[in-house]
């Protein structure tokens, strides 16, 4: 019982960051009919960013929590613009598979570049990082607003590159001041970056029930989560945008002939799913603090199995089937025999595998998932 | 009787999309499908060649229930149909277009392909020289090496009813052949339809729009609305027949 | 006729060709080792190409299915018959062939397994279940690091450091009939009804299954035989670089593959050749700048999809690799 309880409060702390990953999945693939592979990337980036602020500047803990949350999904969300806008937008007439293989190279080039900018110091990945998003964000504005390279728009709103060039500039600000600090921290090849947990939050275990205990990140955690989920389903419940989001579900040209600019809707659907990514990295750095430039692989895909055993384009889904998906991976690290077992060998690392299983099952028995509804062909 | 539709009921959803339809088709029919948009004509299309299963009702054809059998197994058996919009193998060549249809009926394996047996060989030349019959009734010889999908619209259709009767059918269903043609071209095409159920004693049930089509040459019309069979008779009946005015007022389909 | 002459005595020229200058050593190792491996590419090039080129389904496992007939074959030769690098090369021979042939046969095995039941459903399921296939190969290799005796032998296939000490069978010679075959076995399939349909379920699904083709027949079919020749591949590469990884099924590889194919064209066999030829040469060009090579690859991946999303080739093919026919109509389309 009481090993039950305390993997299932584990459990439950996977399952919330596997869900924040699949609302991303779930969310784009309902409006564009795309796997953006990418999202384990972003929620890379994510952890990165949160990284890269927490060690360069020094505030008080509740402050920086806040900060360092709050920071990554601003720059992930803008990043989620860059993708959708210079990647998939071009291709949004094209055949699916077109937008299939460019989320395969979005994805590849994001973990490569993070991996091999990261491969002298920190400090380097950090300038490039930034100089990266910069060019990106810049490239995308002037597309945006100044009709770059075309010529400039008559509506032109200089009020609308305030927050982003504050934000640039924030984020500037924050790798230029770490640069000292980071120049120490290396990690090469199959090493890894470690999290400074200690400088956001002292670590306090709360007893429950006997043995179990939870620990304040957890509740940290499924906090984050919670809000986080319950600000979303404000938004596709309540507001216009919403309304939009869950028409275009259906019907895509319908939503247009109604007068709603769809790429707007479909960008703010990136903006959601990359913030929500982001978020998921941070606070999966939190909980296991050993960045690489690869950790997004594996969250990124089992989120997506996630998204589909809940119903891909279901939002109830992604979150049910995260939860799902990290309450089983929990308990079967813990039930697998490790090598202290009697058997001495080592089970565990077949624990990675459950997902796939999952998946497997899923696809077997109930390929719409647990809320999707039975795929009907359009003749 | 060659085809019989007993009771065909589906759901979409909550949403009945067929409600009860029966029909019955004997050898050397064309039989009219008409009813206002939505009203259900295609779906009854999908449910007899196999794309959507039926939730209640069964099919017959030559007697035999087919109900609930995938596509290709139907198209083997006798039953082929056009598409509202065109689907070609728009990359393939017009011949390679017609060449499919006829591959259900040709025997060689992948041993046989791969080593280039001579069976491989014979049955490609038998099946090109059949192909080019096809095409030349439909007047496309001269186009055989193009691809699909750079031919004008009208040959589109052409082509793509010179590969449906390429599988050797004795039942055709098309789905509006006349869609997008103006009166002139709908009566030619009318013409060839008859010229082609009469060649190939074939059956013929047809969806369209443009009256003069299906009044020219159905001995028989069924009339859906919503779903439900709403008339059934001679085109001169459908024509007078007050519940399929009311059924398609507004739209002006019917002079 | 006559090209066809010509095209064999093309291959003769180049086969002798590299044989006496590799002979009297006017080709170095390391020359020859770049043409091996791109042959090998070309393998594994080709056979994606039906998958996701001809048939237009979606793979991302190919690296997958390769390392399951790396592993298979590299077991049979390593552990079970004990073959080492001095074991003379005729007796080694025919337990190699037969150790290929059950590796093409396991990959096959296993195509078949993920292909039916994920075929049935739409095309991205096929990525995501090749995806995890990837990773599952990786789990799995990674965690069977059992050591048994039985009678001579010791069974150890590596575990996380993988499978070492495998003995260099794999020469020009074998490389390059095998490659011969691929490319033969694989283009007389495609240009034939079987090919036709595959060809035909890419164009358009509903259509093809209207005009009688049993559409998840053809899309298992495609996909086993991409993977049958995928374990032929790895078999191959095994016994050329005499190592192998679990990472080395994983989703970076399976990456170079598709940018293979999406480069050189999808449905063109020429494509997929001038695209393996070519990037397997970059890449050993490129080697010095290391890891930032995949970081361009990403970034080519999109731009190809952006700018030319049908590869160099597009579905043109070379008229030397055409069978007759088609090669006969070509010239009176281009007279």
């Amino acid at each position: 019982m009481e090993t039950f309880l305390s993997q299932l409060i584990f459990g439950l702390q996977r399952g919330t960051i596997y869900a924040l990953i699949a609302l991303g999945y779930t969310m784009v693939y309902g409006v564009v009919r795309l796997i953006n592979f990418a999202y384990g990337e972003v929620f890379m980036i994510g952890a990165f960013i949160s990284f890269f602020l927490v060690n360069a500047v020094s505030l008080p803990q509740p402050i920086l929590v806040v900060l360092a949350l709050l920071v990554p999904m601003v720059t992930c969300s803008l990043l989620g613009l860059a993708m959708d806008a210079l990647a998939y937008r071009p291709l949004r007439q094209k055949p699916r598979l077109a937008a299939l293989i460019t989320a395969i190279g979005v994805s590849f080039f994001l973990s490569n570049f993070v991996s091999y900018s990261s491969g002298e110091t920190v400090r380097s990945s950090a300038i490039a990082a930034f100089l990266l998003a910069g060019i990106l964000l810049l490239y995308v504005l002037g597309v945006k607003y100044l009709n770059f390279p075309v010529k400039a728009s008559p509506n032109f709103k200089p009020m609308k590159f305030v927050i982003p060039i504050v934000s640039l500039v924030l984020v500037g600000y924050l790798f230029w001041s770490a640069r000292d600090l980071l120049v120490e921290l290396r990690w090469k090849g199959s090493s890894f970056a470690s999290y400074p947990v200690d400088r956001l939050i002292t670590v306090e275990k709360i007893p429950l029930y006997k043995s179990v205990y939870i620990t304040n990140i957890q509740i940290m955690n499924f906090l984050v989560s919670v809000i986080l989920m319950v600000v979303l389903s404000y938004l596709v419940n309540r507001t216009m945008t919403g309304m939009a989001m869950r028409a275009s579900k259906n019907n895509k040209d319908a939503v247009a002939l109604m007068g709603v600019n769809v790429n707007r809707v479909i960008s703010i659907t990136f903006i959601i799913g990359t913030a929500l990514a982001g978020a998921a990295g941070v606070l999966s750095a939190i909980t296991y603090p050993r960045l690489t430039a690869f950790m997004g692989v594996q969250p990124g895909l089992k989120a997506f199995i996630a998204a589909v055993l809940g119903g891909i384009g279901s939002i109830e889904g992604a979150m049910l089937g995260g939860i799902i998906m990290g309450v089983a991976e929990q308990f079967a690290i813990g039930l697998l025999p490790s090598s202290y077992g009697p058997s001495r060998i080592d089970f565990t690392p077949l624990a990675d595998g459950v997902a796939y299983a999952i998946l497997i099952v899923v696809l077997l028995l109930r390929p719409q998932g647990i809320f999707g509804e039975p795929p009907r062909e359009k003749l | 009787m060659l085809l019989k539709i007993v009771n065909l009921t589906h759901f979409f959803g909550g949403l009945k999309a067929v409600d009860d339809f029966n029909i019955e088709i004997g050898p050397r029919q064309i039989i009219g499908l008409i009813g206002p948009n939505g009203a259900g004509k295609t779906t009854v299309f999908n449910l007899v060649t196999g794309f959507y299963k039926p939730t209640m009702g069964k099919i017959f054809f030559q007697d035999e229930d087919i109900t609930g059998l995938p596509p290709h197994v139907i198209t083997s058996k006798g039953i082929v149909r056009t598409f509202q919009n065109i689907r070609l193998f728009n990359n393939m060549t017009v011949l390679e277009n017609v060449t499919i249809a006829r591959h259900y009926r040709m025997q060689y394996g992948i041993t046989a392909a791969v080593g280039r047996f001579p069976s491989f060989h014979r049955e490609e030349h038998e099946v090109e020289e059949k192909a080019l019959e096809y095409l030349s009734i439909f007047h496309l010889d001269s186009k055989v090496h193009l691809p699909a999908g750079s031919l004008p619209y009208g040959q589109q259709r052409r082509l793509e009813i010179a590969r449906a009767l390429a599988t050797e059918p004795k039942l055709l269903l098309l789905d509006e052949p006349a869609a997008g043609m103006n009166n002139a071209e709908a009566l030619e095409l009318m013409h060839l339809i008859k010229k082609i159920a009469e060649e190939f004693r074939l059956s013929i049930l047809l969806i369209e729009h443009q009256m003069p089509v299906v009044m020219g040459i159905a001995e028989r019309i069924h009339v859906l609305d919503f779903g439900k069979t709403i008339a059934v008779g001679p085109p001169e009946e459908i024509k007078n027949n007050p519940k399929v005015i009311e059924a398609y007022l507004g739209e002006g389909a019917l002079e | 006729m006559k090209l066809t002459t010509y095209t064999i005595l093309g291959l003769l020229t180049f086969y002798a060709l590299v044989m006496v200058t590799s002979a009297v050593g006017i080709m170095n190792d390391y020359l020859l080792r770049i043409i091996n491996l791109m042959m090998i590419n070309i393998i594994l090039g080709v056979s994606l190409n039906l998958i996701n080129g001809y048939t237009g389904l979606f793979s991302v496992g190919h690296a997958g299915f390769m390392i399951v007939g790396g592993y298979v074959a590299g077991f049979m030769t390593t552990l079970l018959f004990g073959i080492t690098k001095d074991t003379p090369y005729w007796e080694a021979l025919p337990l190699f062939l037969l150790a290929i042939f059950a590796a093409a046969c396991v990959s096959a095995l296993v195509g078949f397994l993920i292909g039916l039941p994920v075929l049935r459903l739409t095309d991205d399921y096929l990525a995501i279940v090749t995806i995890g296939f990837g990773e599952i190969i990786r789990v799995v290799f990674n965690f069977i690091t059992f050591k048994k005796k039985i009678g001579n032998w010791e069974l150890d296939i590596g575990g996380p450091r993988g499978l070492l000490g495998i003995p260099p069978l794999s020469n020009f010679t074998i490389i390059f009939l095998f490659t011969l075959f691929t490319v033969l076995f694989i283009r007389n399939f495609v240009f034939s009804r079987h090919g036709r349909a595959c060809i035909a379920i890419r164009e358009n699904e509903v259509a093809a299954h209207m005009m009688g083709i049993p559409i998840t027949k053809y899309k298992v079919m495609a996909f086993v035989l991409g993977s049958t020749f995928a374990g032929i591949g790895g078999a191959l590469l095994a016994h050329f670089i005499q190592l192998l990884h679990p990472t080395m099924g994983g989703f970076m590889n399976s990456v170079e593959y598709l940018i293979i194919v999406y480069l050189g064209g999808m449905g063109s066999i020429s494509g997929t050749i001038v695209a393996a030829v070519a990037l397997t040469g970059l890449s050993e060009f490129l080697r010095p700048i290391g890891e930032l090579r995949m970081v361009l690859y990403g970034i080519l991946l999109v731009i190809l999809m952006l700018k030319r999303p049908g590869g160099l080739m597009g579905q043109r093919e070379f008229l030397f690799l055409l069978p007759e026919r088609e090669r006969k109509i070509y010239a009176t389309q281009n007279r």
